[in-house]
């Protein structure tokens, strides 16, 4: 109960950064400046970019709670001032995610304040994004010791700044492609597209690299051909198994859904709206993955 | 690009170089009186872990099971965050007493364990 609590407000953390930072980027350099797609998506990227960032700065609070409740033995024990207390006050775990409840509720801030739209979008994907950032706090770089722990700090955070990038802009995509035929925000999804598949290459390539770095520090190049028997290793290989269908996904939608766009609107609009949406799919499968794997053992520990 | 890929070049060059301090949760590698052992006296109770604990939430319990006995005692997390201290008020009679430990990690882990010893 306890650990499915923890699962659970990890992966509410997980899509309230990929709202709040992803897809407010992907909508900064997707969309172009003064476009009548731009006004045309204003209140609905307020209200999914404000979702986002109220999520992000909600759940981190109730990480704190749930961290408390895990180590104190249960909620009664662990809901209290000095439980509470304790975690934000010892733990690197629970100051992080005071900060990064602060600074989710910043971006909200933005969001609501800022008249224009895009100065708040890039005010919501900074604030949103050191929110982010911050979550390499949350896992094993956040507790080790030694000289690699700021490398592992930083490709940590690398690593959930490009996955938050690539599954909001997915997103951001969806909020194009569901409007209708003549809409301008339809019209610009061609131009989002091509804009993102730059983009979405060079995460790739920072998600395998960070990913690899990662994988050596926490389990290490000695469990590389053993590790895959324990449940983090099953379900990392499951991880690794929905990223590679993502990829393929996206390498039809780039190299065929995208010039079939610009030949065939209408037909190919719906195939890319399901495909797109079905990598998002995926990219969510990833997340809840990643929230779970979290509290599991890597395998080193076993030997 | 080309400056990201020669950053992410160096930066995974310096990840192979240096042994992979692989990560476990924590665990308990030792403690005085040692698992199973049987000691002469005791009056003080150490706990040594493999990484730093979170001193609040890391603790240890005394009991004699064949008598379904808990025996009081005061613990207290060492400065260097490792070990567990337990103080006894008097030493420990003649019997089989049974340790159950709680200890939680920076990482959000709590793992807990029991090991038992005998007085005699």
């Amino acid at each position: 109960m306890l650990e499915s609590t923890i699962v659970a407000v990890r992966l509410l953390q997980y899509a309230g950064a990929t709202i709040g930072f992803g897809t407010a980027l992907f909508l900064f350099y997707a969309v172009p400046r003064g476009s009548a797609a731009e006004a045309a998506l204003a209140e609905s990227a307020r209200r999914w970019l404000a979702a986002g960032a109220a999520l992000l700065a909600l759940a981190s609070l109730a990480l704190v709670a749930a961290q408390a409740s895990l180590f104190a033995g249960s909620f009664s024990a662990g809901l209290t001032g000095e439980a509470i207390g304790a975690v934000i006050g010892s733990m690197a775990l629970g100051k992080a995610a005071l900060v990064r409840a602060a600074l989710a509720g910043l971006a909200l801030a933005a969001l609501l304040a800022l008249p224009s739209r895009r100065p708040a979008w890039l005010a919501a994907a900074c604030c949103s994004g050191l929110a982010t950032a911050s979550l390499a706090w949350l896992g094993h770089a956040g507790a080790a010791e030694g000289p690699l722990h700021r490398l592992h700090l930083a490709a940590d955070a690398l690593h959930v700044l490009a996955a938050a990038a690539w599954i909001g802009a997915l997103a951001g995509l969806l909020l194009l492609a569901r409007a209708d035929c003549g809409d301008p925000r339809r019209a610009t999804l061609h131009h989002a597209l091509r804009q993102f598949s730059g983009i979405g290459s060079l995460l790739v390539v920072l998600l395998v690299a960070t990913g690899l770095i990662n994988a050596w520090l926490v389990v290490g190049p000695a469990q590389a051909l053993t590790g895959w028997t324990t449940p983090y290793g099953r379900v990392l290989a499951a991880k690794l198994a929905l990223f590679a269908a993502m990829l393929v996904l996206a390498a039809r939608n780039r190299w065929r859904l995208t010039p079939a766009l610009a030949a065939r609107p209408d037909t190919a609009a719906a195939a890319l709206r399901r495909s797109v949406a079905l990598e998002a799919g995926a990219g969510l499968a990833v997340l809840a993955l990643v929230a779970w794997l979290g509290t599991l053992e890597p395998p080193a520990g076993c030997c | 690009m080309t400056r990201i890929h020669k950053l992410l070049g160096l930066a995974s060059v310096a990840a192979l170089a240096v042994a992979s301090p692989a990560l476990a949760h924590t665990r308990l590698v030792g403690s005085t009186p040692a698992a199973s052992a049987t000691v002469k006296s005791a009056q003080t109770i150490t706990l040594t872990f493999n990484e730093r604990l979170v001193p609040a939430f890391s603790r240890f319990e005394l009991s004699m099971p064949a008598h379904g006995m808990a025996i009081p005692v005061a613990t207290t997390v060492s400065r260097d965050g490792k070990q567990i201290v337990g103080t006894l008020r008097s030493p420990l009679g003649k019997g089989a007493y049974q340790v159950d430990w709680t200890a939680a990690g920076n990482d959000g882990h709590r793992m807990t364990g029991r090991f038992a010893f005998t007085v005699g």
